[in-house]
């Protein structure tokens, strides 16, 4: 039998058990569904046990992470043509269990404005807020030119804070508005 | 301001995302001072970013298997020698880790980031199906065999875990081999079938509730009870690799 055997380091055990969360917050920013995001980041973990053996530099462990979730996103997507019915799903402003308190409806209503995103926006913005990518880094795991992450960023900002101040998503709660003094 | 003076978003952007050197760091600060837009366009940036950073903050994967203190231990367990994933070359094309404990001495050269000293254990087996197929789950049930036959001694054990397609395996409306599989586990204590929770999760969002064989766990995750096996150092086997089949 030719095959060569390899073995992973208990740091980058550690690592990989680190990866689930991380991995799991940028997935649920991508889709929007918690169940989706879920299988996303099993199926990706999968993918890396699996494939560990192309993993070259053990501090390139994420970013080659994050690839492989990239390519189960848009395998996933290709394979649900009706994606913008589920978009539009994720749109919902249904707070759920969020509701309850008014800080967490800022979050649910964060999160509803990032799934209004376009896929591409909510990519980067999740990349580059939540993992502290930087602009290269997010360049490398998406496979795009340096530019048009930053010119996705942007977007993604503009259109974020665009969706929150926008009188639809502002919670009838009752109370004053949230004002954030600077 | 002049023209020139302008400081556009994208650098704006750079400067809240710290991609910036110092010395543009300074220049936008600068900038920033006197320009009262630029400042209002940097807080609405900023506005944003920590917004999305406290809105994701704190999630946490679903967890389908243990109760967090158990899983906290299976992956923070000082105490496991063996390393986590012991893989061979080419999962695709070959039997995963399942001669890694001869092979390791052929292995020094290997340039990956893998490197460490794992203790493997050839008697206990994670064997993983994930396609529905006859011949696998002949072929599977034949190597289950084959391996209770050659382990009798106290902790060698087998678990098969079917997610995907290899649910097919457990499921009583569908599975060919569910007799052999009731044998096994009414006569060895040292087998153990999971069906993927996660698995069966999907199938009943397309409305179908599986019919699982009885006494089959039915509440692990493929990949939970895949990766916890393999920090414990068992051998990883996914049936598709059989050299059998």
């Amino acid at each position: 039998m030719g095959k060569t055997p390899t073995c992973m380091s208990i740091p980058l055990k550690n690592r990989i058990g680190e990866a689930r969360n991380r991995l799991y917050r940028v997935a649920l920013a991508w889709c929007g569904d918690e169940m989706l995001a879920d299988d996303l980041v099993q199926e990706t973990l999968t993918n890396g046990i699996v494939n560990i053996k192309q993993l070259r530099e053990e501090s390139r462990l994420f970013a080659w992470l994050y690839s492989i979730l990239n390519n189960n996103w848009r395998l996933h997507l290709r394979r649900n043509k009706n994606h913008d019915e589920l978009d539009e799903k994720l749109c919902s402003d249904e707070n759920g269990p969020l509701g309850d308190c008014h800080e967490l409806e800022i979050v649910a209503q964060v999160r509803s404005a990032v799934a209004s995103l376009a896929i591409e926006q909510r990519q980067v913005i999740s990349l580059v807020d939540l993992e502290g990518f930087s602009y290269c880094d997010v360049a490398k795991v998406l496979d795009i030119p340096i530019g048009t992450v930053m010119s996705r960023l942007h977007r993604a900002r503009k259109n974020l804070l665009s969706s929150l101040d926008s009188p639809e998503l502002q919670p009838d709660t009752g109370r004053e508005p949230i004002r954030i003094v600077k | 301001m002049s023209k020139t003076d302008y400081i556009d978003d994208q650098i704006l952007a750079a400067f809240i995302d710290g991609q910036l050197d110092p010395c543009n760091c300074l220049t936008v600060l600068t900038a920033v001072e006197k320009d009262a837009d630029a400042r209002e366009r940097l807080y609405q940036m900023r506005r944003a970013k920590d917004l999305m950073k406290l809105s994701f903050a704190h999630l946490e994967a679903p967890s389908h298997t243990r109760p967090a203190s158990k899983r906290g231990s299976l992956w923070k367990g000082t105490g496991i020698a063996a390393s986590l994933l012991v893989l061979t070359l080419g999962f695709g094309s070959g039997v995963l880790g399942y001669y890694c404990s001869e092979r390791l001495t052929d292995n020094h050269t290997d340039k990956s980031a893998l490197a460490a000293t794992p203790q493997i254990h050839k008697d206990r087996v994670v064997l993983h199906i994930s396609k529905s197929d006859p011949r696998q789950f002949n072929a599977a049930l034949n190597y289950i065999e084959d391996f209770l036959n050659k382990n009798q001694t106290e902790g060698s054990q087998i678990d098969v875990i079917a997610n995907a397609g290899g649910l097919d395996l457990m499921r009583t409306d569908t599975s060919p081999v569910r007799q052999r599989i009731i044998a096994m586990m009414r006569d060895h204590d040292n087998v153990h079938f999971i069906a993927c929770a996660n698995g069966i999760r999907n199938l009943r969002r397309q409305g179908i509730n599986p019919p699982i064989i009885q006494n089959i766990e039915t509440d692990k995750t493929a990949i939970d009870h895949i990766i916890g096996r393999l920090q414990a150092g068992w051998t990883y086997i996914k049936v598709d690799n059989i050299p059998e089949i």
